[in-house]
């Protein structure tokens, strides 16, 4: 009997606690939904668009570090590091024998220097990459697999990836020796272990990505660069074959 | 076995070099150092052809020079989806259209240039490709 009033005094308290927490939530405008630091889903439009193609205000988006326009000493910084057998390479290199030229495969880094969006797609265990250039795809394993021991060199090579707090770090070896890191003729070996450390900035609007270059038999020693991209929230990629095609309504071609 | 897949490649691309050639030099996706992009050169011209093209488009242009003899450029642009989100069409250009474009001439003297800019005479049309704009004190470096 004795506890009654005082669960009928809780109970009153809680109402009238209830109710001024109703008037301040309706005073209050409601937080913008922020996406979660490690949420990448969605389109990315790189910097190369922006800074190169006239393709908007580039806003705060830095510049990628690689893209030797108009960063040239950053690339000449590279050149430097080149071992003899990296400098044969580099070379031997011309814009008409360049990969791009032939339509083929740009390789993990390179497509990370190009002027068209990527897109993040998260599933349990895997993170997965699509290109808008060429369709080409990367996938992430996301399950704590180590790399296969005899794997077969490939463009886009084997990546495995973790979280180091908000930052997705992804580990990638296998890389075949035919493609090569940006648009001026930088070579890599299979050698190469690529480390990328991928993380949003600027209050999640850009999508910043670290690469390490270990490529003992290529560079004297260890280098990075950055590269960056905009979060474009009604981007959509194009279908883009790099087939030399003209007008796919023509026929005959 | 790693080399495997190299060594099959290599006797394919030069099949397919020789085999389109012509087509490889003028549709490379390559690097603008080969234009000269710091002394832009304009032209008037009419549209022979458009092609609207990966991994470059072209405006066939046909300009007459100072005797009036007729010469043929080949003005390059971007690939399909950048001109889309740029708002070109596949139709945006049609033979016969007169337009007047600017852009790096090739370093070697062929007639050939990428673009930067151009307009429509018919509608007054404003086009844009590369974007120096904002660096024209600093020389140009590669690009696809």
């Amino acid at each position: 009997m004795s506890r009654r009033p005082l669960v009928l005094v809780g109970a009153a308290v809680l109402a009238v606690l209830a109710a001024f927490a109703s008037l301040e939530a309706q005073k209050a405008p409601a937080p913008a939904a922020v996406p979660a630091p490690r949420d990448f889903s969605g389109v990315w439009m790189p910097s190369h668009w922006y800074h190169l193609l006239g393709g908007g205000d580039p806003g705060n988006l830095p510049r990628n570090t690689l893209f030797s326009f108009p960063q040239p000493t950053a690339v000449a910084e590279r050149v430097a590091l080149l071992t003899p057998w990296g400098k044969a390479r580099l070379d031997a290199w011309t814009p008409e024998n360049d990969p791009d030229a032939r339509c083929l495969s740009p390789g993990a880094v390179r497509s990370f220097q190009s002027p068209y969006p990527i897109e993040f797609l998260a599933t349990p265990q895997r993170m997965t990459i699509l290109f808008e250039y060429q369709h080409l795809v990367r996938r992430i394993y996301m399950d704590g697999r180590a790399h296969p021991k005899d794997f077969d060199v490939a463009p886009m090579g084997h990546s495995t990836g973790r979280w180091d707090g908000d930052t997705l770090v992804v580990d990638t070896v296998g890389l075949a020796d035919t493609t090569l890191l940006n648009a001026t003729g930088l070579p890599h070996s299979e050698q190469l272990h690529l480390t990328e450390r991928i993380r949003k900035i600027l209050d999640g609007t850009v999508l910043e990505i670290d690469f390490r270059i270990d490529d003992p038999t290529a560079y004297t020693k260890p280098w990075s660069a950055t590269s960056y991209y905009k979060r474009e929230a009604s981007g959509q990629l194009i279908e883009y074959n790099c087939d030399l095609v003209v007008d796919y309504r023509k026929p005959g071609q | 076995m790693k080399a495997y897949s190299v060594r099959m490649s290599r006797p394919l691309v030069l099949t397919l070099l020789l085999a389109v050639s012509s087509a490889v030099s003028l549709g490379a996706h390559h690097s603008t150092a080969m234009f000269d992009m710091t002394h832009p050169v304009t032209l008037t011209g009419t549209v022979a052809a458009f092609d609207w093209a990966n991994p470059h488009s072209y405006i066939r242009l046909d300009v007459k020079d100072a005797n009036g003899t007729v010469e043929r450029w080949d003005v390059e642009t971007h690939a399909i989806s950048l001109l889309s989100r740029k708002g070109w069409t596949r139709t945006s250009l049609r033979p016969g259209d007169v337009v007047t474009v600017t852009g790096g001439a090739l370093r070697d003297g062929k007639k050939m240039m990428r673009l930067l800019r151009g307009t429509k005479a018919s509608d007054g049309w404003k086009f844009y490709g590369d974007d120096f704009s904002t660096e024209k004190t600093t020389k140009p470096g590669p690009q696809r």
